[in-house]
């Protein structure tokens, strides 16, 4: 059967509320160069209340996913659906931007540095002419509270609080319009880990009583297993494989999915350098995007003459199962034992 | 890299061409006629008329543009109205002096600036006090006025060196030296203080750096460090600043000029200024264009050099 | 991308409240002292017409050329005049000169340095290339044009003058500008549907504003010196109107008969240009430190935790190679950034330094390097290597037989040299081989680091390379020393997770390889858990716990320890939730006497915080500094 097909069996029918199919960006560095390819023809869906987290390393292309879906760059081919409404060519975003919010890895920019925290919170409300002054303050001490900050907050500078207390701030901010879908790029990857499970927690907390939908975006794949529903692995901007965490974290397909499963130690010191016996090393790099073939193939421990010629399409492994891009899926997925924990 | 170069000599083209135009255009689109204004106030229309006529002012704006561009594109620069020398003529004879102002007091400035920073930021604390009060001197002070107080220290009140005049290379080397040590020392103080500041700056900067941190670490000599790396790197900015500050030191030069009355294209420019000579200004900011931009060339050649991330393409 | 913990915020997003920068201003009593003097010229010369003693061309022919008297304060010039009063009079035609010139180059400069960065690429382009050749044009021939022409007079140069520096208002204008553009607040309000004259106002103005002044206060100087030069120069105002610039020019023509004249308004000149430019420095002074974290935290703690004295917990065994008792580190002011942190390294063993941001980790093995960063300071400690004992291992001297791997190797590497000829010097260094020796051993070395056309990538820049590569380069310069000791720094941190487990790998394979102990800083337990075979858990400045990996994985002796571990999703069992630590790490000047963790700890008691917690060794090496530890144990096992 089709991915198309495979991907509406993978999800409930209660609706997607965020839909990409095959969405392309390209950036182009001057006229005189061919275009660099940062997404190339990735597909994805997001229900209600549910956490998809795209996992990729530096190059792999999740940040203009993020662009694109917020309207940032240009979407060169594909289309984006949110809330039943195709937004790939819209210009202007407000009439999405109460439903679609973000929160941004670094809260040292995502926060104005020279205006106080209230301030900060206040702007996107004062957008609104129908709320009063007085409405607005209530808001934000009623915002500041949901994530954990007391009310005190509203009148610090972002420079004058914690990398935590400022990520909270952030989440708040997002919070503000109580939007659908929250696109999380790399909240936690800048605070300490003590601080991360933290909010990592609060993210948690907000999504069950808010009934929110999270796109995460993140390198950490060890924190995408614990926090996420569905995964979606990319590397040079293609989707290599997507599935429910579970399978695509525990009991992965493809080899570049294994590759990032490895790389994550484990706690036990004597299961890891076992581990690390086994493991096999390729050279480095991410490939520039348009080669015919896998884009992974220059990498990967088990190529075949195939993989460099034609490329993959991505395909359930068995029925109802993972999509994985990869010429010798079922192979793989059959030799498999199941990682440990 | 071959694009950055490609980019700088356009721009050095265009601004030959439109630096003197814009002289050019100042003065037909301003009111008041050229040749009133030298013949003065009492002149009768005739007189006006006729002046008008010999200078090529009557005719209309664009065909002047013409013939003033294409005798541009020739060489010929016109004549001078006040005495009717050609301007290429003015301009070579005085030429070398303002090269020998300009080149002397770069050079010095530069050399010694560096020596001066690179010291203050590797060396003790006295050092770099001297060279922060030189700093304000060499900021606060204009040229000129420094001119004028050595001259009254060294011409007039010492008597050891001459307080005016130029002599030529060719006349008497030693002379030629002793006419243009005031003049260095009044235009090159401030640029050596400025350059000695900015080294200082950078070198600090640099050597804060992670990767000295990391040469240290592995063992390289102090020396090499300061020499090898840390002034290679802090050279980068320094060279650019160095010549961003030539229009400045340009500047400077006109006035040292007036002050020693050296024979050069500053004082000539400031005399056609005041009488109102366009062609003679036309080719000294011609003259003046070219220098700049070549210096800038060389800067940025000099910059590419050093700076590897520059010539790559990435 | 894997970013470090916490740290500074990227330069071209600083900003500062009014506040700090109010506040910060105050504390440079040189800017201050310019700006008191500047007011004050400023206020004496607008009221010329009221305080001076004599009009400006009144001549008083009895007394010419005097030297300062009672009747003439600063004397007189050839005519008679006062100088005094025309030194006011004149200030006048500079304040409006400069007044004319910054105000047309702020109006040109500021809208279209702001609708550059903002609005768009072509409008970009067009302005890039006009202001490229504004910035070209030898400003004198401009000035010197203006005054040749039949309009020319002082206002036509001074606003001449404005035209010239519109090129640079608008350059500095929008490189402030640009960055913020892509600042995340900009784009957030803008999506949010924020007016763009609001988001230029509220958000994009202030980031500008800093630079922009800076940069008009130093304009403001050169402004007045190439005035007064022109005035010098006969250029502009005409007797018998007063002007600096002029009065310099009298005076200069009676030198040998009144040198005196050169004084007073030569001075005047000097010190108002002096004190633009110190006040442009303070002003850009004040601005950076404004909103510099160091400052604020240091300002709100300032109760300094004493250093304890050293205690010896493990004698310096036989075959320790690396050996720190009671190192600590404190910053110029004396607060302590790390206190009594000791601990062994053996001959060949690989150990691991354990903290979150701020815990010491870094301070602890630059001092081991022997390279502290300038404003820290060794304050008590001491350390052996191989058996000698290092007087001083602070800043300076750096203790041969250590290597040094820093933790983004795209900034630890000169940007100007092949890094085949970097890994020669380093060779060089240590040998006395010839060079082209040397650079044959250098490829040799970075065979040895598993790069796989060494020659090839021998010619490249550092910023040619990829991260994996330019970490590996990173090694192989370290291992150019053949150092017993390998001291890595957060190795890892800056790169992807496939390539960390690549590099991790290459130091475990080059330990083997060549004997070599390993002293690995990192935040990651991951790290540790595959590489090493001891760790030392730092918090809030001390060590908290050693012992070795396993034993720390598996039986935590300290609350820290264990609540690390818990809340870290590369252990987490599937199904369960990541249990968080309460509260944020404390920083330095703020720690709480006693025990530092107690303020987030679910065991403290009060004996936790009577007085400090010692480091209490116990069996098998390991040694922990939590009073309860033994609850731990029982809980563990329940």
């Amino acid at each position: 059967m089709t991915s198309e097909a495979a991907a509406g069996r993978d999800l409930d029918a209660g609706g997607m509320l965020l839909r990409l199919e095959q969405v392309s960006v390209d950036y182009r560095a001057s006229r005189f160069r061919p275009p660099h390819r940062a997404v190339d023809g990735v597909s994805l869906a997001i229900g209600s209340g549910e956490t998809l987290a795209v996992v990729g390393e530096s190059g792999s292309g999740k940040t203009s996913i993020a662009k694109a879906v917020l309207g940032l760059v240009p979407v060169t081919s594909g289309q984006i659906w949110f809330a039943g409404q195709e937004i790939s060519r819209w210009r202007q975003r407000q009439s999405v931007a109460r439903d679609l919010q973000i929160v941004y890895q670094d809260p040292f920019r995502a926060l104005s540095p020279t205006r106080t925290v209230g301030q900060s919170l206040a702007e996107p409300l004062l957008t609104d002419r129908t709320l009063s002054r007085a409405e607005v303050r209530q808001r934000v001490g009623a915002i500041l509270e949901q994530v954990g900050l007391p009310a005190s907050a509203s009148v610090k500078h972002p420079g004058e609080m914690s990398g935590g207390e400022r990520q909270r701030v952030v989440i708040a901010r997002a919070l503000l319009w109580s939007p659908r879908l929250v696109l999380c790029d790399e909240p936690v990857s800048s605070l300490d880990v003590s601080i991360q499970a933290q909010i990592l927690g609060l993210l948690d907390d907000l999504q069950r009583r808010l009934s929110l939908s999270y796109l995460f975006i993140s390198h950490n794949i060890a924190v995408v297993r614990y926090f996420a529903d569905r995964v979606l692995v990319l590397y040079s901007g293609r989707v290599m494989e997507v599935g429910p965490a579970e399978l695509v974290c525990y009991k992965p397909t493809h080899p570049y999915t294994r590759m990032l499963i490895d790389a994550v130690p484990d706690f036990d010191p004597g299961i890891q350098r076992e581990r690390t016996l086994r493991r096999v090393i390729p050279a480095s790099g991410q490939a520039a995007g348009t080669s015919a073939g896998c884009v992974f193939a220059a990498r990967c421990p088990y190529v075949i003459d195939i993989c460099r010629q034609i490329r993959p399409a991505l395909q359930p492994v068995w029925e109802g199962g993972p999509l994985c891009a990869c010429h010798r899926a079922s192979e793989l997925a059959s030799q498999q034992e199941p990682r440990p924990a | 890299m071959a694009r950055l170069l490609l980019r700088r000599l356009a721009l050095c083209v265009v601004l030959i061409v439109l630096v003197p135009s814009i002289t050019f255009f100042f003065e037909a689109i301003t009111p008041g006629n050229v040749a009133s204004l030298l013949l003065g106030t009492n002149a009768t229309r005739q007189e006006v008329q006729q002046l008008s006529a010999r200078l090529g002012l009557d005719q209309p704006l664009y065909e002047q543009y013409w013939h003033w561009l294409a005798r541009l594109f020739t060489g010929n620069l016109g004549t001078a109205y006040l005495n009717g020398e050609p301007v290429t003529a003015v301009i070579g004879q005085r030429l070398p002096v303002t090269l020998s102002v300009l080149g002397g007091s770069l050079i010095l400035a530069s050399i010694l600036g560096v020596g001066l920073g690179v010291a203050s930021a590797t060396r003790g604390r006295v050092i770099a006090r001297t060279v922060d009060v030189g700093s304000i001197i060499g900021i606060a002070a204009p040229s000129f006025w420094i001119a004028i107080g050595l001259v009254l220290l060294f011409a007039v009140t010492l008597r050891v060196l001459p307080a005016t005049g130029y002599v030529t290379f060719n006349a008497s080397p030693l002379q030629w030296l002793r006419s243009l040590i005031l003049p260095w020392i009044a235009l090159g103080l401030g640029l050596m203080t400025f350059i000695a500041k900015q080294t200082r700056d950078q070198m600090l900067a640099v050597l804060n750096r992670d990767f000295i941190r990391t040469l240290r670490a592995n063992g390289v000599s102090q020396r090499s460090i300061i020499f090898r790396h840390a002034l290679r790197n802090a050279g980068i900015p320094v060279v650019t600043m160095i010549g961003l500050s030539f229009v400045g030191a340009l500047s400077g030069s006109v006035f040292v000029e007036q002050v020693f009355v050296l024979p050069g294209l500053g004082s000539e420019l400031v005399l056609a200024a005041t009488t109102h000579d366009l062609p003679v200004i036309e080719g000294i900011s011609l003259v003046f264009t070219i220098m700049v931009v070549v210096v800038s060339l060389a800067a940025d050649l000099m910059y590419a050099a050093l700076d590897p991330r520059v010539r790559s393409v990435r | 991308m894997t970013a470090a913990a916490t740290g500074p915020p990227p330069a071209e997003i600083r900003g500062a409240s009014w506040r700090a920068f109010a506040r910060s201003f105050r504390r440079h009593w040189l800017g201050m002292t310019a700006a008191a003097f500047l007011l004050l010229v400023l206020m004496a010369c607008l009221a010329a017409p009221i305080i001076a003693p004599y009009p400006p061309d009144a001549e008083d022919l009895s007394s010419v050329l005097s030297g300062p008297s009672l009747h003439h304060l600063l004397g007189t010039d050839q005519l008679g005049e006062d100088v005094l009063s025309r030194l006011l009079y004149g200030g006048v035609i500079s304040i409006e000169g400069i007044g004319e010139a910054l105000g047309v180059a702020v109006v040109l400069g500021v809208p279209s340095g702001l609708l550059s960065a903002y609005r768009g690429r072509a409008l970009d382009a067009v302005l890039g290339r006009v202001a490229d050749l504004g910035l070209a044009i030898p400003a004198i021939v401009i000035l010197l044009m203006v005054f040749a022409l039949p309009v020319g007079g002082e206002t036509a140069a001074m606003m001449a003058l404005g035209f010239i520096y519109a090129p640079s208002i608008y350059r500095i204008v929008r490189g402030a500008a640009l960055p913020l553009r892509e600042a995340e607040y900009v784009t957030n309000a803008r999506m949010v549907g924020v007016s763009t004259p609001r988001i230029l106002w509220r958000h994009i103005l202030p980031g500008v504003a800093g630079p922009l002044a800076v940069n008009l206060t130093l304009t403001a100087g050169v402004t007045l010196t190439v005035q007064t030069g022109l005035n010098y120069l006969g250029l502009g105002v005409s007797p018998p109107t007063p002007s600096w610039g002029g009065m310099i020019g009298d005076a200069q023509s009676v030198l040998d008969q009144q040198p005196w004249l050169l004084v007073p308004t030569g001075l005047t000149v000097a010190l108002t240009i002096l004190s633009f430019a110190l006040l442009g420095d303070a002003i850009r002074d004040s601005l950076a430190e404004a909103w510099s974290l160091e400052t604020r935290r240091a300002r709100a703690g300032r109760a300094a935790g004493k250093v304890t004295e050293p205690q010896a917990v493990h004698a310096a065994g036989p075959g320790a190679l690396l050996s720190l008792r009671g190192i600590s580190v404190s910053d110029r002011t004396g607060r302590p950034l790390t206190t009594d942190v000791s601990f062994e390294v053996k001959a060949g063993e690989a150990v691991g330094v354990v903290g979150e941001s701020g815990c010491g980790k870094t301070l602890t093995a630059l001092a081991v390097v022997g390279l502290l960063p300038p404003g820290t300071r060794l304050a008590g400690g001491q350390c052996w290597f191989d058996g000698e004992r290092r007087l001083s291992p602070g800043q300076g001297k750096r203790t041969p037989g250590i290597g040094y791997v820093a933790q983004d190797p795209a900034v630890s590497l000169d940007p100007c040299f092949t890094v085949g000829s970097a890994i020669a010097e380093v060779v060089r260094a240590h040998s006395h081989l010839r060079r082209s020796a040397a650079r044959s051993h250098a490829l040799e070395l970075m065979a040895s680091v598993r790069i796989a056309a060494p020659a090839e990538v021998a010619r490249l820049y550092p910023h040619q390379l990829s991260g994996g590569l330019a970490q590996r380069v990173q090694i192989a310069m370290a291992l150019a020393s053949e150092p017993r000791l390998l001291v890595a720094d957060e190795p890892t941190t800056a790169l992807d997770v496939t390539i960390q487990a690549e590099v991790l790998d290459l130091l475990r394979a080059l330990r083997a390889e060549r004997k070599m102990a390993l002293l690995l800083i990192t935040h990651d337990w991951g790290v540790v858990a595959g590489t090493c075979d001891r760790a030392v858990v730092m918090y809030a400045g001390q060590v908290v716990e050693e012992g070795t990996v396993t034993q720390l994985i598996r039986d935590p002796l300290h609350p820290y320890t264990r609540a690390l571990l818990r809340a870290n999703p590369q252990r987490r069992v599937p199904g369960g939730k990541l249990l968080a630590i309460p509260g944020t790490v404390p920083v330095p000047g703020s720690w709480v006497p006693g025990c530092r963790f107690a303020p987030r700890c679910s065991l403290a008691a009060d004996d936790c915080r009577a007085g400090d917690v010692t480091l209490t060794g116990l069996a098998d090496g390991r040694a922990t500094r939590c009073v309860h530890y033994a609850e731990l144990i029982a809980e563990a096992s329940r």
